[in-house]
């Protein structure tokens, strides 16, 4: 790794505060860190000594043009970037596994002997999400399956999470969702479903802008 | 080992053929199991792009595979289907699984 | 089979995403990484100094996310959750440097790469701080970074970088010391 000796900085001949030694000078004996809590603190309580310093309120000031700075620094960079393509996206999502978030295998009957048929619970989920999503207004959110669902004819129940934007009435969501999922349950699987209950979780306007 | 390559590619082949079926998962090591790699035959790769053909002597062929379903009357229907070629597959070559596993991963 | 939402995922929360997400759904992670993921390269950027392992740092950061989504208790917080993954996998890479190097406190490291930050006219008070950043001495960079870009705690650079906390609190003192001189002598 390359170095290089750099010389201390000679004062700055511009403002009041001299920072070439441990601490600048002209601060009438506080110190930058103390005028950075002040800061912290609102200046709250008001401290005399320092309001009344012509170099602290000049330091203050530099500090503050700091923070502003600082404080819009990673947006800046952001903007910054050059455009990309959009392979970035892709090389990330091929990285991830789907086994991740499989959870438990769920049961399908057959006669033979030799057969074990299963559908994964994560497919369950995106059946339930879709089911959801078809429904006008809606976006689906969490989705539980309770109870033993690996285990053949046990009762399940379904837990999911929903929500409703633009105003439409509750009631009447929450059924459709109720009912749409039913439907797609029943036909794709073969899961004893004792219970769906769909919790209308929020209310919401889509996102103003897209990336934010 | 040549033989299970050969019929696991045959399988692969079959098991993509059955209607319902979109996607055939690899079933293989976990460093090979991402989201979106297909069987692909074409490439020529195999082992970790095909359902798992596991010879065991003693217990007998075992066979494993990972699908998605997608524009289907039923889910589990389309997982009992590809059971049923698999089976019928070995049968005609005189053998048969101690074990066939199919996982429907996504229904689409 | 089901409909699109009416809404379009583009423009779902962060809690609805990252919930979604947890249960598998990969289209709303994709939401995520596009959301989150320039954000997350110019965090890691910051950290480390430079851009080369950016990239890495962001996908390994993702692929932790995505394993880890459904322990995450409220998915409203998962933005603040996934820059301080990406903010610990980039410290994590500044560890392995550490450990291949000598670091003199009151010499500044070589940054990674020069940036068009570092040339001679500083166009802007933007540049100038870029370029202020650049030049402190690795330890206090680091620190300065930690705390004021990726938030972290006094507490938790100590335990991030190996260090006391005094001696994290003297590096951030000498730091701000340091960058305020500099952009004051820019004006």
């Amino acid at each position: 790794m390359k170095r290089s000796k750099k010389p201390i900085t000679p004062a700055s001949a511009t403002g009041a505060a001299d920072y070439s030694g441990d601490e600048p000078e002209g601060l009438d004996g506080h110190t930058i860190e103390e005028l950075n809590d002040y800061l912290d603190d609102d200046r709250t309580p008001a401290r005399e000594s320092i309001d009344n310093s012509p170099g602290c309120q000049i330091a203050l000031a530099a500090l503050e043009r700091l923070r502003g700075l600082t404080l819009t620094l990673l947006d800046r960079d952001v903007l910054a970037e050059p455009a990309r393509d959009d392979t970035w996206v892709s090389s990330i999502l091929e990285n991830l596994s789907r086994e991740v978030h499989a959870g438990r295998d769920i049961p399908i009957r057959h006669d033979d002997t030799a057969a074990r048929l299963t559908i994964t619970e994560g497919a369950v989920r995106g059946l339930i999400r879709s089911a959801g999503d078809g429904v006008h207004g809606v976006v689906m959110g969490r989705c539980r399956l309770e109870g033993a669902v690996t285990e053949l004819g046990e009762p399940v129940t379904v837990n999911v999470d929903a929500a409703v934007i633009w105003g439409h009435p509750l009631p009447d969501a929450a059924d459709r969702v109720r009912r749409a999922v039913q439907a797609e349950l029943r036909r794709h699987t073969e899961l004893n479903l004792a219970a769906i209950d769909v919790t209308i979780h929020d209310v919401h306007a889509p996102r103003a802008g897209g990336t934010g | 080992m040549p033989g299970t390559d050969a019929l696991s590619a045959d399988l692969t082949t079959l098991v993509r053929s059955v209607s319902g079926v979109t996607t055939v998962y690899d079933a293989g090591s976990s460093i090979g199991r991402a989201l979106g790699k297909v069987a692909d035959l074409v490439s020529g790769r195999r082992g970790d792009t095909a359902p798992i053909l596991v010879k065991d002597p003693s217990a007998g062929i075992t066979v494993s595979v990972s699908i998605g379903v997608a524009d289907a009357a039923s889910a589990a229907e389309v997982c009992r289907r590809v059971h049923d070629a698999i089976a019928e597959h070995l049968a005609a070559r005189g053998e048969a699984a101690s074990e066939i596993a199919v996982q429907v991963s996504s229904i689409g | 089979m089901a409909e699109h939402p009416v809404v379009s995922l583009d423009e779902a929360e962060d809690a609805t995403l990252a919930d979604r997400a947890a249960d598998g759904d990969m289209r709303s992670f994709e939401v995520l990484v596009r959301r989150y993921g320039p954000l997350m390269r110019a965090t890691a950027t910051r950290i480390l100094g430079g851009s080369a392992e950016s990239d890495d740092v962001v996908q390994d950061a993702f692929v932790v996310a995505w394993q880890q989504l459904d322990r995450l208790d409220d998915g409203a917080a998962v933005r603040g959750w996934i820059m301080r993954i990406v903010s610990n996998k980039s410290v994590d890479r500044l560890r392995a440097r550490r450990e291949h190097a000598d670091i003199d406190d009151h010499d500044p490291v070589a940054p990674v790469d020069h940036s068009p930050d570092r040339v001679a006219e500083t166009r802007s008070q933007e540049e100038a701080l870029s370029s202020a950043l650049s030049e402190l001495p690795e330890p206090q960079r680091q620190c300065w970074v930690l705390k004021e870009i990726a938030g972290y705690s006094y507490e938790e650079i100590a335990e991030q970088l190996d260090l006391p906390t005094s001696t994290v609190r003297g590096l951030l003192a000498r730091a701000r010391k340091a960058l305020t001189r500099e952009m004051e002598a820019w004006r």
